[in-house]
């Protein structure tokens, strides 16, 4: 018999250990294979790019790197384990530790292999079906399905970084390890290392990362993506001290009271060890609830107030800037569009502003280096509100979605020159907030409101084609006003062509509430596919993880309850045993990953809006969470009775 | 009195075909005394562990009937006979059966936390029987920490926490080497004698059955010999020796 008849006469044995082990393999292949497709799709990334989103397909291939890791070093570490007694039986009858390795390595090979080309074919079927989905999703009429070789690449590449990782790993890990230590290392349950401190530490961590998340929320500065990461990561830090050093904390509080402690010993002692036997796959866990509950609940939260997040963005139903000529119409033309109107137009306003060349700072928005400058009295106004602002001081409103200053913080200079007269005013304020039109209207990622006398000094500086209007048209029902919209800007495009610049002008863009309505569910809904994709993917994901690990504990409990059931244990204590096991380790993670879904959740509507979807976001998070939550409870009881089965059977 | 009596016991494995059936119990009657310390043993296959599993109602017969303490354990149902072995049993078996996640201590509670005890009678009784058998330095410890020797004590004592009306002991030796086993069965003459435990022990080991009061000989599923024990403890081991070499057994069948 040669080394490779062992090896393969092991495989053989072992076959059912490694299908677990090769499907996790392979279903992670698959995944990361979806993903990659994803952001190497032309179509997708161009509309992604359109509509500033490239960030997400990004987002979820880190993602899913990051479970795979996890996920696959679990498959390899439980794997490893439950074949040390086979190991040390072989090192008994002289095999070196070379030898070992080697069937570590040829084995783990042989799974790469064959996982890979698993997950590629079912991959490649699963995103066919997946894009065209998307694609009828987004209305992209030519679909190109050509898949790019670098996802391939990509896959292969990521994959066999973790796989050669992964058997470092495990290499050093048995490297320490002596014949005697691997014998015993299957009945050497409880970990040392744990320490009661740590674990306060890590639900301090959580607590104290979530709760100046609430605070932050609402502050500008400190609103953006490095804080979003860094609070996932901090709080997935705590997470982990804190499941890692759970059990020894119960254990302590519970010893306390010596009665309690007692009668429910095999409990307590059930939950312990197999919490410090998982602490990594818990982790897991809790990440993928935290994004199953955050990536369900936030697109269906947008997607369903695309219709208030619109009107909130567009209050105008249609507004234009009219300035220098562009998007001229006269009153005849006008009164004939408004009146083939499908719904009834109720009013028109028309706002003066100044078109003014301004020194400072801008970002892609402020192209032109042109700012629409209105009076604080137009402005009150028009808002109906009571804003100062003194004379040589100005208060910039950023009309631009993103977050951040773009420019022009509060207490920087902006330097308007109208004519040869320049005038220079302080940035009282700066802040996101409604202008007069939406940051469509106007080529600019914000508005500027000065003192009244300051406005009228400008103005009579200046030539008359820097003033201008906004035009405001209110409709009984926006949602009908398709034709309308589509009329005038035909009226505009001509009118425009015949402008000196007509590319600048065409930056004077109609807005109306409908564009509007209709780009965000464009965006929500590729956002909705994507998201619920993700989050699909992870719950089963999350339940194929779970059931892999009762699955590998299976032997071990049941060798466990066979003692006590020869000293006299009823089935239906064993029952109680397994359920509040099985209930910490179904739920626990749910608890932790709905604490950082839900602090998520509240960062992302400062991010998007403001505290006006702050309501129905959470009201959705909270919805995903009982939904998320019920679907875990059906799953917990189907597992416990089969696992009960298992046991007493 | 009497403790347990197991009349006309059958067990009989296998199918329905009569060729193919093994009759592992073939009408044994067997009775024991309160404060008896039984041996038995017999040649591989004889039916001893069969023997002993009927009669602390892990296993069922397939006819005939085991009373212990006036309780007729056939009527009991699985759940039934949890509770009663968890109150009127204890058990010491060949690969001691210690919960690997559980202290020396704590596995020596474990029939009393099944049966849900006060805190202070565990602690009590824990604590008199560790000291009973010198184990009470290990309390602490994990059994893979601890010798064989003395994850066998531990079983012990778990096995006696609870005061059994009797206890079953399936070669308790096996796994030992004789320094362990001369403490082992030191400890269960020791509950004999002091505490007058009733004990059935199973063995192949003749220098372990050379411990007991009395023991039977099984062979084919019957009782085919009994001796009791008359006179010093090496004069006892020699005629085990003895009837082991009339029942076909080998002299060194250890």
């Amino acid at each position: 018999m040669t080394f490779r008849d062992i090896a393969v006469k092991n495989l053989k044995s072992h076959i059912r250990k490694y299908l677990a082990y090769f499907l996790c393999s392979s279903f992670s292949v698959m995944v990361i294979f979806m993903f990659s497709t994803l952001i190497f799709n032309k179509q997708l990334t161009d509309f992604c790019k359109m509509i500033n989103v490239s960030f997400i397909t990004y987002f979820s291939l880190v993602a899913v790197i990051i479970f795979a890791i996890f996920f696959i070093n679990y498959a390899h570490t439980t794997f490893i384990r439950s074949r040390y007694k086979e190991f040390a039986l072989y090192m008994t009858l002289g095999m070196t530790k070379k030898d070992i390795n080697r069937i570590i390595l040829v084995e783990n090979s042989l799974i790469l292999i064959f996982s890979m080309l698993i997950g590629f074919i079912s991959g490649v079927l699963f995103s066919r079906l997946f894009q065209m989905i998307l694609m009828k999703l987004i209305n992209l009429k030519k679909v190109d399905f050509a898949f790019d070789f670098r996802s391939f690449l990509i896959t292969f590449l990521t994959f066999t970084l973790i796989y050669v990782t992964v058997i470092i790993l495990s290499r050093l890990s048995t490297r320490k390890l002596e014949i005697s230590e691997l014998l015993k290392h299957s009945r050497k349950i409880k970990s040392e290392k744990s320490s009661i401190i740590i674990g306060i530490t890590g639900i301090a961590i959580i607590i104290v990362s979530s709760i100046t998340l609430l605070f932050i929320a609402n502050n500008r500065d400190l609103n953006n993506m490095l804080t979003f990461m860094s609070y996932f990561i901090i709080a997935f830090t705590g997470v982990y001290l804190t499941i890692s050093n759970f059990g020894p904390l119960a254990v302590k509080i519970i010893k306390r009271r010596k009665g309690l402690y007692y009668k429910n010993l095999l409990s307590i002692n059930e939950i312990d060890s197999k919490f410090s036997q998982n602490k990594k796959i818990l982790l897991v866990l809790c990440v993928l609830s935290s994004i199953i509950i955050f990536s369900v609940a936030s697109p269906f939260a947008l997607y369903q107030q695309s219709h208030n997040i619109a009107l909130n963005t567009s209050p105008s139903h249609i507004e234009y800037a009219s300035v220098a000529g562009v998007n001229e119409i006269n009153r005849n033309d006008l009164d004939t569009i408004l009146k083939n109107s499908d719904t009834m137009f109720t009013g028109e306003k028309s706002i003066e502003f100044l078109k003014l060349d301004y020194k400072g700072g801008g970002d892609k928005y402020d192209l032109l280096g042109i700012k629409p400058v209105v009076s604080a009295s137009t402005y009150n106004s028009f808002l109906d509100k009571q804003l100062v602002v003194p004379e040589g001081k100005a208060v910039n409103i950023i009309t631009a979605w993103e977050p951040g200053y773009h420019g022009l913080p509060s207490g920087s200079r902006i330097e308007f020159v109208s004519g040869n007269k320049s005038f220079t005013y302080e940035i009282q304020t700066s802040s996101k907030g409604t202008f007069i039109a939406d940051g469509n209207v106007f080529p600019s990622s914000s508005g500027i409101i000065l003192n009244d006398k300051d406005y009228e000094r400008i103005k009579a500086a200046s030539a008359s084609d820097v003033i201008g209007s906004f035009k405001v048209f209110m409709f009984e029902d926006w949602k009908k006003t398709g034709n309308v919209i589509e009329n005038l800007k035909k009226v505009f495009t001509g009118s425009n062509s015949k402008l000196s610049n007509p590319v600048a002008a065409n930056m004077f863009k109609l807005s109306s509430t409908l564009d509007t309505y209709g780009n965000l569910k464009k965006v929500y809904s590729v956002m909705l596919f994507i998201f619920s994709f993700m989050g699909l993917l992870f719950i089963i994901t999350s339940g194929s993880v779970l059931y892999f690990k009762q699955y590998t504990e299976l032997a071990e409990t049941k060798a466990k309850f066979g003692k006590l059931y020869k000293i006299g244990i009823q089935k239906k204590e064993i029952k109680t045993i397994i359920s509040r096991e099985l209930l910490m380790t179904f739920f626990s993670p749910l608890v932790f990953g709905a604490i950082v879904g839900y602090s998520a959740m509240y960062l992302m509507t400062f991010m998007v809006g403001g505290s006006f979807i702050l309501a129905p976001f959470m009201e959705f998070a909270s919805l995903a969470i009982i939904a998320y939550f019920l679907f875990q409870v059906v799953f917990y009881l189907i597992t416990r009775k089969k696992y009960v089965r298992e046991i007493t059977g | 009195m009497n403790v347990l009596s197991a009349v006309n016991l059958q067990k009989v494995y296998g199918g329905r075909d009569e060729a193919n059936t093994t009759k592992a119990l073939n009408g044994l009657n067997l009775k024991i005394e309160s404060g008896e310390f039984i041996g038995v043993m017999g040649p591989s296959g004889s039916g001893k562990t069969t023997l002993l599993n009927i009669l602390s109602g892990i296993d069922k017969p397939t006819s005939g009937t085991v009373e212990i303490s006036g309780k007729n354990l056939i009527e009991m149902d699985n759940d039934q006979l949890a509770v009663f072995r968890r109150q009127k049993l204890g058990f010491v078996f060949q690969d001691f059966n210690l919960i690997d996640s559980l202290t020396i201590k704590e596995n020596i509670i474990l029939p009393l936390i099944l049966d849900k005890r006060s805190p202070e009678q565990m602690e009590a009784r824990a604590n008199a029987v560790m000291s009973l058998f010198e184990i009470d330095g290990i309390a602490d410890k994990y059994p893979y920490n601890v010798s064989g020797g003395q994850q066998q004590r531990t079983a012990v004592s778990r096995a006696i926490i609870n005061h059994p009306d009797i206890v079953f002991a399936d070669e308790p030796t096996g796994n030992l080497d004789s320094k362990s086993s001369t403490s082992v069965m030191k400890c269960l003459e020791r509950m004999n004698t002091e505490n007058n435990s009733t004990i059935l022990m199973v063995t192949h080991d003749s220098f372990a059955a050379s411990y007991c009061k009395k023991i039977i000989f099984i062979k084919d599923g019957t009782i085919n010999m009994e001796i009791v024990r008359k006179g010093t403890r090496k004069e006892f081991f020699d005629r085990i020796l003895d009837c082991l070499a009339v029942l076909g057994g080998e002299r060194n069948d250890i």
